[in-house]
This record gives C-alpha cells, sequence and structure tokens, in this order.
C-alpha cells in the first residue's frame, strides 16, 4: 500500500493500460496463431482426465518384466532437449506441446497388442494428457503412467540391467 | 545512484524481459505447460494468462527502452516480479518444484527453488529501487500542472 501511495497517478495509469493493450494482443496473436493455446477453452484438469479414462498406474518396480520381455512401448512426453539428453532404452519421443506434429510420425509405428507406458519428470502431467490425447486419436492400447518421474529412473542401468 | 547506473539498469530490465518474453511468444504451448505445471492457476484463468503474460512482459520491456514510458513500464515488471515470487513460495510451501520456465536454453530448465526465489526477491528489490530513483526528480521538482 505504501509503494502505491508514492507512485504517480500517471505512471499506474500507463501501467494499467501496457497491461490491457499485452492482454488484446497475446489473445489476438494466440486466436490467429494455429501454434497458439486455446484462449476461451477450459483446460482439463488431471482428476477429470483419469476419471473418464481408464488409465492405470505403474511403478518402477513393475515394469522391469514389460521392458525384459519387450512387451510395452514406452513414451517420453518431455521436451525434445531432455529427450536428446537421455530417455529409456526404445523411448519414443512425444512431447506434449508438439503432439501432433510428433503424433504423425509416430502412429503408424505402434503395435496393437503392446502396452503403452508413458513418463515424463518428478510430478509432471504432461504424460496424462498426452495419454488423453492419444485416446482422443482412437489408440486403443492398454495405456500405463508411470508413477516415478525420469529422475527415479536413474541410473537406468540398476532398474533394465541389473541381474537381481 | 547516478544517471548512467539508471540508464543500464533500464536497459538491463528491458532486455532480460524482452529475452524472457520471445520464446513464450514463439512456442504458447509450451509456456501453458509450465505454468500448469505450477499448479497454482484455475483451468479457467490458466489459457488466458499464458497468452497474455509474454506480451506483457514483452511491451514492458521495450517501454523501458524509452524514457517517456520507462516508469510505467518498470511498475508493470515490479507487478510481474512480485507474482513470480508469490507464485514460486506457493510452490516451495506446496512442496512442488516444476521447472522455472523464465527463460529458454538452460535457464528455463531450472527447478524454482531457493535459489531462483532469491534471484527474483534481487530483482524486484532493484526494480524498486530503480522505480525510486527515476521518479525521484519529478519528487524533487514538483510540477503543479503535471500528474493531476
Amino acid at each position: 500500500m505504501f509503494f502505491l501511495k508514492v507512485c504517480y497517478k500517471r505512471d499506474i495509469i500507463v501501467a494499467f493500460i501496457i497491461i490491457l493493450v499485452g492482454s488484446l494482443l497475446g489473445i489476438g496473436y494466440n486466436l490467429i496463431y494455429s501454434g497458439g493455446v486455446k484462449v476461451f477453452a477450459r483446460y482439463s484438469h488431471k482428476e477429470e482426465i483419469l476419471k473418464k479414462n481408464e488409465i492405470d498406474f505403474i511403478n518402477i518396480h513393475e515394469i522391469r518384466i514389460f521392458f525384459e520381455e519387450s512387451l510395452a512401448q514406452f513414451i517420453d512426453s518431455r521436451d525434445e532437449e531432455e529427450f536428446k539428453k537421455g530417455h529409456l532404452p526404445g523411448a519414443i519421443n512425444l512431447p506434449l506441446h508438439k503432439f501432433d506434429e510428433y503424433f504423425s510420425r509416430f502412429a503408424g509405428k505402434i503395435e496393437q497388442d503392446r502396452f503403452l507406458i508413458i513418463y515424463c519428470d518428478k510430478g509432471c502431467d504432461s504424460k496424462i494428457f498426452v495419454a488423453d490425447k492419444l485416446l482422443t486419436k482412437g489408440i486403443r492400447n492398454k495405456i500405463f503412467l508411470m508413477e516415478d518421474g525420469w529422475e527415479e529412473l536413474q541410473p537406468i542401468e540398476s532398474i533394465f540391467f541389473s541381474n537381481e | 545512484m547516478n544517471r548512467y547506473t539508471i540508464l543500464i539498469l533500464r536497459y538491463f530490465f528491458s532486455i532480460v524481459f524482452i529475452i524472457a518474453s520471445v520464446p513464450k511468444i514463439i512456442n504458447p504451448q509450451k509456456f501453458l505447460i509450465t505454468v500448469y505445471n505450477y499448479k497454482i492457476l484455475s483451468s479457467l484463468l490458466l489459457p488466458a494468462f499464458t497468452a497474455a503474460l509474454p506480451w506483457i512482459e514483452l511491451i514492458a520491456g521495450v517501454c523501458l527502452l524509452s524514457e517517456a514510458f520507462a516508469s510505467p513500464g518498470l511498475l508493470v515488471i515490479i507487478l510481474l516480479l512480485f507474482i513470480f515470487v508469490l507464485a514460486i513460495i506457493i510452490d516451495i510451501y506446496l512442496g512442488i518444484d516444476p521447472y522455472c520456465g523464465c527463460f529458454s536454453g538452460s535457464l528455463g530448465y531450472s527447478r524454482i527453488g531457493w535459489e531462483v526465489l532469491l534471484r527474483d526477491i534481487c530483482l524486484l528489490l532493484l526494480a524498486i529501487i530503480l522505480y525510486y530513483k527515476l521518479t525521484s526528480r519529478r519528487r524533487n521538482k514538483p510540477n503543479p500542472n503535471e500528474y493531476k
């Protein structure tokens, strides 16, 4: 409040105009730009997606059998940059923000009898949205979401290649 | 703080906010996911906030380049920094550590935490000091016909 008292009236008015113009430009740009966000859409929350779809969770100990028996296709929903730094062996990159672009490359490679296991970072939700988008695109494979994030999968060797 | 320091700081804030806004404008979907991961905004506010924020950053940054609009531009930047600090404090309190998303490249891939909070608090304090300095001339020499 004290700070507002020492601000000039003219500065506050112009600052308000900057915010207004910025907001209008941003909303207008996103309405026109094909890669923009749907400004007036209500984005589903993860709870709604999980409730409407039959998506199950799987943990770090359960995925080993899927990996060894090649029963599953792993999908990495992180960014391309993070994917390049490291990913599960054989995983396909399907970043949420470029879903349509990557899905077109990936769609033909999905074998119908394989499970899909989607993972991302610790605490991230992009895997849930990618699962939702896959189901919307007509994918009928059973989908599992990794409870653990990429960080917990480190080092990969200890999970997938140990002799225990 | 002499006029050259003020000028350098003005350009510093301007460049920081312009650089921060560009990748968010180019890739709004990615920014939407970043903001979503903060888990603060409701699903109704999320898209509009994501669409507007980078453009507000850009315009505020450009305003800082001009003498006439520097102080209102800086007010907007103070408001934005205050929102960022508040968001980081809430997420630290809730135990959520999303990617900062502040910049592109490696800086954008740092997770929020005490370091990012400290950086933003320092920037906020610096911006407030700069605002006082920018407007001090007006305070010292008030023009009765101006700013009524």
